[in-house]
This record gives C-alpha cells, sequence and structure tokens, in this order.
C-alpha cells in the first residue's frame, strides 16, 4: 500500500503525491514532521503561494526522479538538461518555487540555466528575454559603469558624461530661472523672420517680455506637437535643432547664415513656414497657454525621449562619423566605436548631442554638424 | 520602440535576493557586473555577490593589460558591498602593491576561500594582512612567499590548505600545521625552504606531496586516508639515517589508510633504515596500493613485501616497475616462489603493472602474486614501449 501525501496549492486546488516524492522536498519534509499534516485531504499541507499546480507538478517530476537512489550521475545530469528545458517564465517560476520549497538542487540547476542565458548576452538581448524595463534615467546611464574596461574610448565618454550632467543641471537651472535667455532667442528668430518677410527689425522691446514667452511656450507647444506627428518627425526634428542653432548663434548675424549657402535659407524659410507663419495670432493663442504652467515640466522628459531616438537613429548611421565629433572635440584621435552593438553607447550619443542648446563649447558645435550636412560649412567658418 | 515593459512579465527581478546572487555567482565577474545596467531593479544587484573569480579573461578585448586587469579588480572591490567570500585570482600579471591592497580589503571583508595563482617566474610575496584572515577554510597558492610576522599562530579554521610553487621556511610551516585543528586536505607541491615536513592533524584526511624534502613524518594524524608522495629526486639522506626503518617512522602511524601512492622516488626513502621482519602495525583499511618500484633493489622489494603482509584486505595493487641505476643492493631471486614468503592476499582483485620488461625479479614477482591471491580476478601486465609514460 503506497501511502500519499496531500498538498494544496495558493488556487486551492488539492492533490495527493506519493509519499516518497512529496518528503523529498525539504520543506514538506519539514511540515509533515512538526505539523503532522498532509495525511489527508482535510488536512492538506499548504504549498507557499510561489507553487502553482503546474509548477508544481514539474516539480514533482523533478523530485520523482531524484529520489531514487540507485540512479547513476550520469543519467541525474542527462535528466537535469532535459528537464531545464523551458521557457524563460517557466524557468524563473520554477527557481522562486523551488526556492519556497527550499529544493536547493533543483534551485542551482534553475540557475545555472538562467546564467546561461545571461551570460555574454547585450543588455538589449537580457532585456528582451526576461522582459525588462529599460527604466534606467538618464542621470544614471551616464555614470560611469563598471561593465566597461579602462579604455581610452570610456574615458572620453566619461569626460562627455561629466559634462552632460552639468548641462542638464544648467538646463534645471535655466527652467526655474525664467525665460531670459529664450528672450534671445526669441528675437534673434524674430529677426531672421523679419528679415525673410521683408521688414526691417524686431519687435518693439516693449512687448517684447510677454510675446517672447508666449512665443516660447508657443515654440515648445509645436514640439510636444510635433512627436505625435511620426511621419514628418525627421523633419520636424531638423526644424527643431535648427531652431535653436539659429536662435543661440545668430543673434546680430542674420546676414551671414543668409549668405552662407542658399539651402540654409531655404529651411529656415520653412521654419517659417511651420513654426511662425502665423505670426499674428500668436497673442491671443498663447495667452491662454500662459495659464497652462505644465507644459514645460511634462515636455523635458518626452522631448529628451524624442531627441535620444531620434539622434540614436543618426548614430547608428554615423558610425563612422564618431571619431570626427569626438575630434572636432579636441579629444584624441580614437579607433572608431561601434555605434551598433551596445545600446548603451547609443544612449551616450543621443545625451551627447541633446545637450547643444546650453552650452558654447566646440563639441556641440561639432555634433550638429553631423545632424544636417549642410551645416558643416557653417560651423567650421564660426567664430563663436 | 516600446520603453516600458509589462510589469507582470518580469518576474526574473523579484526572484529572492540569494536565488538572483546563485544566478549571477554561476556568471562571469564581467557579465555580473554588466546586469548593473539592465534596468533600475538591477542596478544594485550584483554588488553583494559573495564570490569574486578573476582572471586574465575576465576583460573583454583581445590584448589583455595588466592595467586593465588591475583597474577592473579595483573598480569592483571598491563598489562591492557586504563580505566577499571567495576570491580567486589567476593571472599571469604581478602587481605586488595593488594585490596587496586586495588582500587587506578581503582581510577586513571575511574571506573564506582564497586562491592566488600566479603564473610566470616571479613570486608573491603575501603581505602581513594575509596572515590576519582568520575566516580562512580554504586557501590556494601558487607561486607565492609566505613569511608572516613572528605573531602568526596560523589558520585556525583552515580545512583545505593547497601549496604549490611556495617558498616558506620549516617554521612557517609548523606554526601553519599546529593550528589547524580542522585540517581535512593538504596538498604540498614543489615547496621551497621546507625540508623537515611535521605533518600533523586530527582530522585530516587527504595528503599530498610533490617535491623535495629531507625528512618526513606524521604525528596525530589517526584519520588519514589517502596519501601520495611523490620525490623530484633522491636528495635525502641515504645513509647516516640511524638504525631506525623509515617505513615505520613515516607509515608506521597512519593505520587509517585506505589507499596509498608511493610514486617515484619514495620507495628509496621508506627502504632506508632496518627493515624488521614485521611491522607493527596492520593497515585494516588499506584498499588500494599504487607502487612505483625498482624491482633489483632488495631493500624496495622488502618494503613492498611487507606493506603487502601487512595489509590483509588489499583490493587493488598498482605496479609500475622502472630500470634500477646504482641500486644499494642488487637481488635477483627475491620472489622466488620457493621461497616461503608468508603473505596472503585474500582479497586481491585487481592487479595492473606496467612497464614490465620481463626480468626475472619481475616475472618472479607476478607469479608470487598469482600464488597468493586466490581471489584475483583481473591482471593487466603492460610491457615497456619506451615511450614516456606517466608516473602517478
Amino acid at each position: 500500500m503506497k501511502s500519499y501525501i496531500w498538498l494544496q496549492t495558493a488556487d486551492g486546488s488539492i492533490q495527493q503525491v506519493e509519499e516518497e516524492v512529496a518528503m523529498f522536498c525539504p520543506m514538506i519534509y519539514q511540515e509533515i514532521l512538526q505539523t503532522g499534516m498532509g495525511s489527508s485531504k482535510n488536512y492538506a499541507i499548504s504549498l507557499p503561494q510561489r507553487v502553482n499546480p503546474a509548477i508544481l507538478s514539474l516539480i514533482l517530476d523533478y523530485c520523482r526522479f531524484h529520489q531514487v537512489p540507485g540512479r547513476s550521475n550520469k543519467e541525474r545530469k542527462s535528466f537535469d538538461e532535459k528537464f531545464i528545458r523551458l521557457e524563460t517564465k517557466r524557468l524563473c517560476e520554477l527557481t522562486s518555487a523551488a526556492d519556497s520549497l527550499q529544493l536547493k538542487p533543483l534551485v542551482d540547476l534553475t540557475s545555472r540555466a538562467l546564467a546561461r542565458m545571461i551570460e555574454g548576452k547585450t543588455p538589449e538581448e537580457i532585456r528582451e528575454t526576461f522582459h525588462l524595463p529599460d527604466d534606467l534615467t538618464e542621470e544614471e546611464k551616464l555614470e560611469p559603469l563598471r561593465n566597461t574596461a579602462d579604455d581610452p574610448r570610456i574615458r572620453l565618454l566619461n569626460r562627455l558624461y561629466a559634462r552632460k550632467r552639468r548641462e542638464l543641471k544648467d538646463k534645471e537651472k535655466l527652467k526655474n530661472v525664467g525665460v531670459e535667455e529664450e528672450h534671445v532667442d526669441e528675437r534673434s528668430v524674430d529677426d531672421l523672420l523679419s528679415f525673410i518677410n521683408g521688414d526691417n527689425g524686431g519687435n518693439p522691446v516693449s512687448d517684447s517680455k510677454v510675446v517672447k514667452a508666449a512665443k516660447h511656450k508657443k515654440k515648445n507647444r509645436r514640439r510636444k506637437d510635433q512627436p505625435r506627428d511620426s511621419s514628418s518627425n525627421n523633419v520636424n526634428k531638423n526644424h527643431k535643432e535648427l531652431d535653436d542653432l539659429s536662435s543661440v548663434r545668430c543673434s546680430g548675424e542674420v546676414d551671414n547664415i543668409l549668405v552662407r549657402s542658399p539651402c540654409e535659407t531655404s529651411k529656415l524659410k520653412n521654419v517659417s513656414d511651420d513654426t511662425f507663419a502665423p505670426k499674428a495670432e500668436l497673442d491671443p493663442a498663447t495667452k491662454a497657454e500662459l495659464d497652462d504652467s505644465d507644459i514645460d515640466d511634462e515636455l523635458d522628459p518626452a522631448m529628451k525621449e524624442e531627441l535620444d531616438r531620434e539622434v540614436e537613429d543618426f548614430a547608428r548611421r554615423l558610425n563612422s562619423d564618431w571619431q570626427e565629433i569626438l575630434s572636432l572635440g579636441q579629444e584624441k584621435k580614437l579607433a572608431p566605436i561601434s555605434v551598433n552593438g551596445n545600446g548603451s553607447l547609443q544612449r551616450y550619443t543621443s545625451a551627447f548631442v541633446f545637450g547643444w542648446n546650453a552650452d558654447n563649447s566646440t563639441i556641440h558645435r561639432s555634433a550638429i554638424a553631423h545632424i544636417g550636412n549642410g551645416f558643416e560649412k557653417m560651423l567650421t567658418q564660426s567664430g563663436c | 520602440m516600446e520603453m516600458q515593459s509589462d510589469p507582470l512579465s518580469d518576474i526574473i527581478s523579484n526572484l529572492p535576493k540569494h536565488v538572483i546572487e546563485t544566478i549571477l555567482v554561476h556568471l562571469p565577474i564581467r557579465d555580473a557586473v554588466r546586469t548593473s545596467v539592465l534596468s533600475h531593479k538591477w542596478r544594485y544587484k550584483w554588488d553583494t555577490i559573495p564570490e569574486l573569480v578573476f582572471d586574465d579573461n575576465s576583460i573583454e578585448d583581445g590584448t589583455i593589460r595588466i592595467d586593465k586587469l588591475v583597474n577592473f579588480i579595483d573598480r569592483v572591490l571598491l563598489l562591492h558591498r557586504g563580505p566577499v567570500h571567495k576570491f580567486h585570482l589567476f593571472t599571469s600579471f604581478l602587481n605586488d602593491s595593488l594585490i596587496d591592497s586586495w588582500i587587506l580589503f578581503l582581510s577586513r571583508n571575511g574571506i573564506k576561500e582564497l586562491s592566488l595563482k600566479f603564473q610566470g617566474e616571479k613570486l608573491y610575496k603575501v603581505p602581513y594582512s594575509f596572515f590576519s584572515c582568520q575566516a580562512i577554510s580554504h586557501l590556494n597558492l601558487f607561486s607565492c612567499v609566505l613569511k608572516p610576522p613572528s605573531v602568526f599562530k596560523g589558520f585556525s579554521l583552515v580545512k583545505s590548505l593547497n601549496l604549490e610553487k611556495v617558498t616558506l621556511s620549516n617554521e612557517v610551516f609548523e606554526s601553519i600545521m599546529s593550528n589547524c585543528m580542522v585540517l581535512e586536505r593538504l596538498r604540498l607541491t614543489n615547496l621551497n625552504g621546507c625540508t623537515h615536513l611535521k605533518i600533523r592533524g586530527l582530522n585530516l584526511q587527504h595528503f599530498y606531496f610533490y617535491g623535495e624534502f629531507i625528512d618526513i613524518c606524521f604525528i596525530d594524524a589517526p584519520q588519514l586516508s589517502f596519501v601520495s608522495i611523490r620525490l623530484e629526486n633522491s636528495f635525502f639522506d641515504q645513509v647516516g639515517q640511524g638504525e631506525s626503518s623509515n617505513l615505520i617512522k613515516v607509515l608506521g602511524s597512519l593505520t587509517g589508510l585506505e589507499k596509498l601512492v608511493i610514486s617515484v622516488n619514495f620507495i628509496q626513502f621508506l627502504a632506508i633504515g632496518n627493515i624488521p621482519a614485521r611491522l607493527p602495525v596492520t593497515y585494516d583499511r588499506l584498499k588500494s596500493i599504487i607502487l612505483v618500484i625498482h624491482f633489483e633493489d632488495l631493500n624496495e622489494a622488502l618494503v613492498m613485501l611487507r606493506l603487502l603482509q601487512s595489509s590483509p584486505n588489499v583490493h587493488e595493487l598498482v605496479i609500475w616497475s622502472y630500470p634500477a641505476a646504482g641500486v644499494t643492493e642488487f637481488v635477483e631471486d627475491f620472489w622466488e616462489p620457493q621461497g616461503h614468503l608468508d603473505c596472503s592476499m585474500n582479497h586481491l582483485r585487481v592487479v595492473s603493472a606496467y612497464r614490465i620488461s620481463g626480468a626475472r625479479p619481475e616475472l618472479q614477482f607476478i607469479e608470487f602474486l598469482l600464488i597468493n591471491s586466490p581471489n584475483l580476478e583481473t591482471l593487466s601486465v603492460t610491457p615497456r614501449s619506451g615511450k614516456n609514460v606517466l608516473f602517478p
């Protein structure tokens, strides 16, 4: 007469298992010894929550095989190898359940299998295998990480991270301080537009503060709208970047810009069409937006993300341009960095380029050069 | 491009900490550290793993440079939190001052299993902080110099000790030996500076030696079940050992022996002194004997005979025969069947004889075995082939 142990899983279902198989699990074994439970259906042993019926069935298969004393090591190893050929989710559930039942050999076996799935893979591959969220913040990804060997490229990137961190901090400050700098931006863009549209000068200074603030909001709002429009994403990004570029550099140098090359003019024209065509309508429309003070805060992460993605695409395409970007920044000459192999490297690229707005350093200039080829000439000839 | 993943499907990140550590410990250290970029939850999962194993492959790309490996280890140790129970370093690079600081770090973090293995000519002189690692239970040193401070009293918790190409004096060895109550396993290979070995250990079970000594003895090792000794050369005193037999001196107290390997040159050492007519002890548990012997040498033959006579339960015998060069006493008919050599080996089942050249003593010995082993099942004889044969 075989004796059976009754086990109850968290969902309420009860099943009976041969005694010697169940006793192979230390947790069940102890439960029987200490409480005497398990001998009948009414007194079934409650298994930990992490053990569902499907997983329990797997675990019992494992126990049923291994509790037989006469098996050779070869047999056991062969069984184990076949046993862990499960899909990832199952494997994780099995590890968790085996751990709650204190079945150490099975925990070791499954841990090794999970380790094999991690070893040698890139972070993206691992995230995909285990459905991990890619949720490290911009800042965290910027911190020098332990996973890199001490490599001149990595040291350089670390330096760039530090710079990027500083810029992010500056950006925070900027947001808090006010719209001073944006006024400068506004004015120059307006100058440009006036010139293009045939006006003579900028707007009267007296209105400027309110109008400029409104315009800034308006501009940001446009940016927010643009990501939703996926088809023209690329184009809009270019213009966005062009906007800021001109605003940074071109206060008072409207002539120079237009003289440089015809293609830039056309681009500026596009900008004017898209962003500022309804110039006359700005005041009433944006007055309403002034009340909506959340826009700015919401925008930055979304904007960052969009820019990140966009620049990642660029970076991928510009694999060989890495070296140029970096050498233009007066860094050491480096071997070309593969931008495709390591996702984290792509992140660095995006962060690196994003910071172009707040700083006048050479590196950022050079980065901008590679966003739109037409700018190259303009930048190399600039004296700023 | 999905930035958010269904949190329900990420179940690996919520496994208990010790389980995650088990997984990470099965990864090469580089992969374990890289898990910090996977996601927010994984940022600091790796830094409490209790085992750190570094070798020259721990850093990527083809060109291994010492500064790369050294920097990597430095940063891993700096970021690590909690105790480090196991630390292995296998490298062909030596940077004394940095390794010293790592040992200091380990001595403050409860190191239990320590392996330092250096390839190359230079030896690593372990720092004083090494000797304060009192929690050490498993120690493997390869290419090191041990010079402890005078206050060093040994490692009281060491269970397994493996020294290879290590320079240490007799006194240092003695101080280690005299305080390891729980030592179970001792392996010594190519020691330098240690000429008189006094092996002791109430719990010692396994002893392996390869190298040179002038003298060896076992004190208080009742549980010793495996002994394997191979001598590099016969620099020990052939004469002037007095009257007492080395065989008795060395093996006389090891009544718990289960497997005995008398490898190259050791039987010569055992043969020194007056070999008695009968050994004072019997090795009831001795099941397996492996001997490397010159068949032409009388004293060596006597040693083997006495051993066989005192081991009634021996199950397996493996003999490696190799030619004598300058034997002390040459004998031809020692194993002659008519000579009444009282030796019944009722439990002998398996005999393997290697490098047999067909000389008379060898063949007589085989006959002797056949006569005295009623239950012998397998006898395999492998002739000397002229190729290099590996001795045990």
